[in-house]
Parts: structure tokens; C-alpha cells; sequence
């Protein structure tokens, strides 16, 4: 099971939305974030729903999917409705005690659950229409503005492309060391705290030092082909931005400044 | 050691004071090509690291299972990275690591959450490490980073919910933080001894 890990959450598909420039695609999804923490009201979030589901129905990919992500966070953030709708001051409908329902907790609690909903839903499209690779390469195009305070975006990128490359290897390294481990009585799955304490330490170490080992043979390799830290570097893809690429930016950046605009209005 | 202006941290074990000398003036200094793609090549490959560790505590059974929480096992491989690397060094472990596990796989969602609570996290156990005179337990730095890393994501959760009612789930977390960073905090401390006398013979280059 650890040696076949699965990167990414990526769904390959021939949509719109996977056509788009992966740093158009970081920008729309921060856009997004901001446009959700600036809503305030029902149409702001209708229209971020709305926003959402011109994603998916762009990107091609089941609505279902989205929700995956909540699976981790569904108790706390229902947890929170819920007080939401007890403890927000209003005309109480029901009373428990010092607990009541009013019509304004109803309204804010949903509000609590549509917001994380969107949040969620929301960020998962970039993930499902962008594979890591493409992320990758986007990110490391859009820090380059690192440069100025003395921080290499190639050298940056090439982190990011070599911890990538070797998730796979030291995942079969963990798992060749948790079975040799447990051939000499170190289960991490069974026993008290302390043992699995001890035995999470036999796994670790060899794994640490291991992952030392490969840094400093890569880098010697690495030198002995006279690579250059910092050097300008060229690239086997180039991205250029499309006209889907400026109509989504158009389309999101008008979106973003109705939400921000809106309460102004009523 | 003792090649200049040296300054290290302490690890106690049993009476025994062992010097790990972290800010070493000749490693992983930036005008010497070989030695900064050493540390690039090693920053990489604690970032991919903690991508396998966050990786396999979703395939570890744990008996305890509040809904939200979980051990963080990647966050160990920060704890070890800020005794064996310099501030930036260790900043860019952070950043990078919150990046790449959450964006691989996890969201952006995840990443928003991660990379405040690791980036708060990261800041409490600096004052801690390199802002504080004293030497400090490994352990009560994990607690402290835990307790960070906690309350960063709940920060987070608060904006994006835009409701302060999920500070009511804080002391569950925080319970749990104490509780995980002990945790953390045993097994870093456990095997950076034998870390360290690896990088003790490694590290000492002319």
C-alpha cells in the first residue's frame, strides 16, 4: 500500500478548465478564496456558487467530487453551525435554557456551512484540473518576483522537482524499513504508546539518514555534470497565455469586484 | 568545532550534554557553489520526506480519532530540520513542505490551512530555539509548535467561516496538540542522536 502512492488528486480530462494556464488557474483559485472571505450576503455567495458551477460544468468533472475534501473537517464545521444557530443573539424560536434558536442563528449558521462548502468545493477544482506537475511549473513561474529579495525561483523549482521525483523511491524505502523493522519486533500498528513510540523511532531514523545519504550523493552528481546553482535555466515547455486564459481572468476579476462592490449597493 | 565563532544547541540525554553545532560559519554557506547545492539537494529531500511521512500516518491505525485531528507526522521532519539547518534554511523547509504535501495531496484549502498553522508553528519554536538564552526541551518545543500549529488552522477555519464560535473547538485542540507534540517531541529527540553522529562525520568538510 505505501509503495503504490498515489500523487495528486489530479483527474485527467480535455476540458476548458484543464486547457487553462496553470498560473491562471493559482490566480483564479486565489481570487476565489478572496472573493469568499469578501461575501457577506446572499447574493455575494449566490454568486460565487454561480462562479463554481460555471467551473465544473468547464472543467467536466462530477460536483460529487468536490466534496471529498470535506470528509476531514465535516464534524467541526458542523460543530460550529450549530453553536452558531444556538448562540447568535435574536428573537428566540426555540429555548433550552441558556440556549435559543433564532431566525438569525438559522441564517448564520448556514451561512457558516454554505461558506465552508464553497471554500472547499472551490479550491478542490484546481487540484482535480491541475496535475502536480503543471503546479508545479506554475508556482515556481509566478515566485519570480522572489528574486528580488535574493530568492533563486529556479532553485525553487528544482526543490520542488526533485523531493517530486523521490517521494516514490523513499516511500519504498519506508516500507522495505517498516517490514525489516517488524521482522525485529517493532510494530507501529499494534502495542501501548511507548512502543509504538519506539518503534515509529526505528523507522525513522534509518529513513532520515537514508534521505541524507541520497541528498549528498544527488548533489555530487549533480555538481560532477557542472550544474550551476542559480544559473538561468531553459525550459523543454513553454506556457503562453490563450484567450481562455484572459477571458477567465476578465470573468474572475469581475466576479471578485461585484462581491467586494455589492453591500455598498443595498 | 570550534572554528570561529561557533554556536550550537544542546540535547541532553541521561547527563550527558552533547553539542550539535548548527550554525557552523563554512556549511552550507552561499558563496561556495558546492556547499549551496548541498542544501538545496537536502532542503529537496526533507521536503519529500515529510510528503511520505504525511503519506503513511493515513495508513497508521491510531487509537485516538477526535474528528479533525490527526498525529503530524511531517511536522517532525520540520522539528529535526530546525535543529539541523540554519533560520532561512529551515523558513524555506517550512514553506516548501506545506506546499507540496498540501498541494499534492491535499487542496489549496488544505494548503491555507497548513501553511499558517506550520508558518506560526515555525515562528514560536524559532523564539524558542534562536530567540531564547536558555536551552529549552526538545519536547516543550514540540508542545509549543503543536499548540501553534493548532491555533493557526483554527485562525484560518474563523476567516474563512467568518464566524469566532470554532475557538470553542480550541481546547479539544489544544488537548490534542499536547498530546501529539509529546509525541512528536520523543521521537525527534530519539533519533537525532543517531542523526547527529552522522552529520557530525559528514558535515565537517575542509
Amino acid at each position: 500500500m505505501l509503495q503504490d502512492i498515489t500523487m495528486g488528486l489530479y483527474i485527467p480530462g480535455d476540458s476548458i478548465a484543464h486547457r487553462l494556464d496553470p498560473r491562471v488557474k493559482i490566480i483564479l483559485a486565489v481570487c476565489y478564496v478572496i472573493a469568499l472571505i469578501c461575501a457577506s450576503d446572499i447574493l455575494s455567495y449566490g454568486l460565487a456558487a454561480l462562479t463554481l458551477a460555471g467551473a465544473v460544468t468547464a472543467a467536466k468533472i462530477k460536483p460529487s467530487m468536490l466534496l471529498r475534501g470535506m470528509r476531514g473537517f465535516i464534524v467541526m464545521i458542523a460543530f460550529t453551525a450549530v453553536l452558531c444557530a444556538f448562540m447568535t443573539p435574536g428573537a428566540s424560536w426555540v429555548q433550552w435554557g441558556w440556549l435559543s434558536l433564532s431566525k438569525e442563528g438559522i441564517y448564520k449558521g448556514a451561512q457558516v456551512l454554505l461558506s465552508f462548502i464553497l471554500f472547499i468545493a472551490g479550491t478542490s477544482w484546481l487540484t482535480f484540473t491541475t496535475s502536480p506537475l503543471q503546479l508545479m511549473e506554475g508556482m515556481s513561474k509566478l515566485l519570480y518576483p522572489l528574486r528580488y529579495i535574493k530568492v533563486s525561483p529556479q532553485e525553487v523549482a528544482l526543490i520542488m522537482s526533485i523531493s517530486m521525483r523521490f517521494v516514490p523511491i523513499m516511500a519504498e524505502e519506508s516500507y522495505r524499513i517498516l517490514n525489516a523493522q517488524k521482522a525485529r519486533g517493532a510494530y507501529i500498528d499494534s502495542g501501548n504508546i511507548t512502543q509504538r513510540v519506539q518503534a515509529m523511532v526505528s523507522l525513522l531514523a534509518p529513513l532520515f539518514i537514508r534521505a541524507w545519504q541520497r541528498s549528498e550523493t544527488l548533489s555530487t552528481a549533480m555538481l560532477c555534470r557542472c550544474y550551476q546553482s542559480g544559473a538561468e535555466r531553459t525550459g523543454l515547455r513553454k506556457m503562453f497565455m490563450k484567450r481562455a486564459d484572459y477571458t477567465a481572468l476578465a470573468l474572475m476579476s469581475a466576479v471578485l469586484l461585484i462581491i467586494i462592490a455589492l453591500p455598498d449597493y443595498y | 568545532m570550534g572554528h570561529g565563532d561557533v554556536h550550537g544547541r544542546l540535547l541532553e540525554r541521561k547527563g550527558n550534554v552533547i553539542m550539535i553545532n548548527v550554525r557552523k560559519p563554512d556549511a552550507f554557506s552561499t558563496d561556495d557553489p558546492y556547499q549551496r547545492t548541498r542544501k538545496m539537494v537536502f532542503i529537496a529531500m526533507l521536503v519529500g520526506l515529510s510528503m511520505v511521512l504525511s503519506y503513511l500516518e493515513r495508513l497508521l491505525p491510531l487509537s485516538f480519532t477526535i474528528p479533525g485531528i490527526k498525529l503530524g507526522l511531517a511536522n517532525l521532519v520540520i522539528l529535526a530540520g530546525m535543529y539541523l539547518l540554519t533560520f532561512r534554511q529551515a523558513l524555506a523547509l517550512v514553506l516548501l513542505k506545506c506546499f507540496m504535501t498540501a498541494w499534492v495531496f491535499g487542496s489549496f484549502s488544505a494548503f491555507l490551512y497548513s501553511v499558517t498553522g506550520s508558518f506560526l508553528s515555525f515562528c514560536l519554536m524559532s523564539v524558542l530555539l534562536y530567540g531564547s538564552r536558555f536551552k529549552i526541551n526538545i519536547i516543550i518545543v514540540s508542545i509549543i509548535g503543536a499548540l501553534g500549529h493548532n491555533f493557526g488552522q483554527i485562525m484560518v477555519a474563523a476567516v474563512v467561516i467568518k464566524s469566532t464560535k470554532i475557538f470553542y473547538y480550541a481546547p479539544v485542540l489544544a488537548l490534542a496538540g499536547v498530546i501529539t507534540g509529546m509525541i512528536i517531541g520523543f521521537c525527534v529527540r530519539s533519533f537525532l542522536f543517531y542523526v547527529s553522529e552522522y552529520k557530525e562525520k559528514t558535515w565537517n568538510l575542509k
